[in-house]
């Protein structure tokens, strides 16, 4: 079997609401908008709502994406997460998203790599799709 | 920390037969850096217990004058590195999606490689620092402007020290 490229087919983002703007910081920790602004770049940040998880922001996503690329949860075979922020130490946001999607045929497991957290597993997926169970 | 968000993003990866997706990557680890960019406490090495609630290492530290450096050098050091061996120059490459840590060491990355600004894809002003999820989140907010075919490169840099590029066509 030829080695298969793996390619991005669909995208897709979720934020949360609430927004944390460089000024509300300064109302809670010393410091202020110039000063992270000019450093950084950043001017506000957003901030998920109490009892909001990372697993319900990525299984929102599992399941937007399923819908713009028109398939089924259950087409999806596995799903790695890159995360420093899992829900807990196990089991793994990728189990718990792959339920509360409905991609209930997928495996996977999360991926601790911090900022390189995308890189990293779509490395190892490009990898993985050359394996003749996973397809996507 | 100020310049951390939460967001959720993710790409559907699939086989492609006509030459798109991913075609390069450079990996890179350097362990020796681990005590610049950590959150400490909360692991086997350093559990949380009642005596340390509250702890600074309980969070997450950076000494930011030195991850600076090392990423400013790195990213860029690493994205000129895939684009050198795939014999790509400044206009063969459609979009630099970065890493959103620093603006400073988007722009230098930036550089380096040889791309006027409006090929760099840039939110850290909306969104911060998200981790794994700034890359996706740029993907997601620029896919209608995205072309089946276009040169993309991703590129990295975070605590470990881990950081790489990747390069890849893009798909639909």
């Amino acid at each position: 079997m030829s080695k298969v490229n793996a390619a991005i087919t669909c995208v897709h983002g979720v934020v949360p609401e609430k927004i944390l703007s460089n000024k509300d910081l300064e109302k809670m920790v010393d410091t202020n908008d110039e000063w992270i602004t000019s450093r950084t770049g950043i001017k506000e940040r957003r901030i998920v709502a109490d009892g909001e998880t990372l697993s319900d922001l990525g299984s929102e996503v599992v399941k937007a994406i399923c819908e713009k690329r028109g398939i089924s949860p259950l087409e999806i075979d596995m799903i790695i997460v890159g995360t420093v922020t899992a829900d807990h130490r196990f089991p793994s946001t990728s189990n718990i998203s792959c339920d509360k999607s409905g991609a209930t045929n997928a495996w996977g497991f999360d991926l601790s790599a911090a900022c390189s957290g995308f890189i990293i597993p779509l490395l190892l997926d490009n990898n993985l799709l050359n394996q003749e169970d996973i397809k996507r | 920390m100020c310049i951390f968000g939460d967001g959720c993003a993710g790409v559907l990866l699939e086989p492609d037969q006509e030459g798109n997706g991913i075609i390069d990557s450079i990996l890179k680890a350097d362990g020796s850096g681990r005590e610049l960019l950590i959150q400490k406490h909360g692991g086997s090495a350093f559990p949380i217990t009642k005596e340390n609630v509250g702890h600074p290492d309980n969070f997450i530290f950076q000494e930011g004058r030195s991850v600076f450096k090392f990423a400013v050098t790195k990213m860029a050091d690493v994205s000129a590195e895939i684009m050198e061996r795939n014999n790509l120059t400044g206009e063969d490459v459609d979009w630099l999606v970065p890493h959103q840590a620093n603006l400073r060491i988007i722009d230098a990355t930036a550089n380096r490689m040889g791309l006027t600004k409006d090929k760099v894809m840039i939110n850290i002003e909306k969104y911060g620092n998200t981790t794994s999820g700034t890359i996706p989140l740029c993907l997601w907010e620029w896919e209608k402007k995205l072309k089946k075919g276009d040169n993309i490169v991703l590129a990295a840099f975070g605590g470990g020290f881990t950081w790489g590029s990747v390069y890849l066509k893009w798909a639909y």
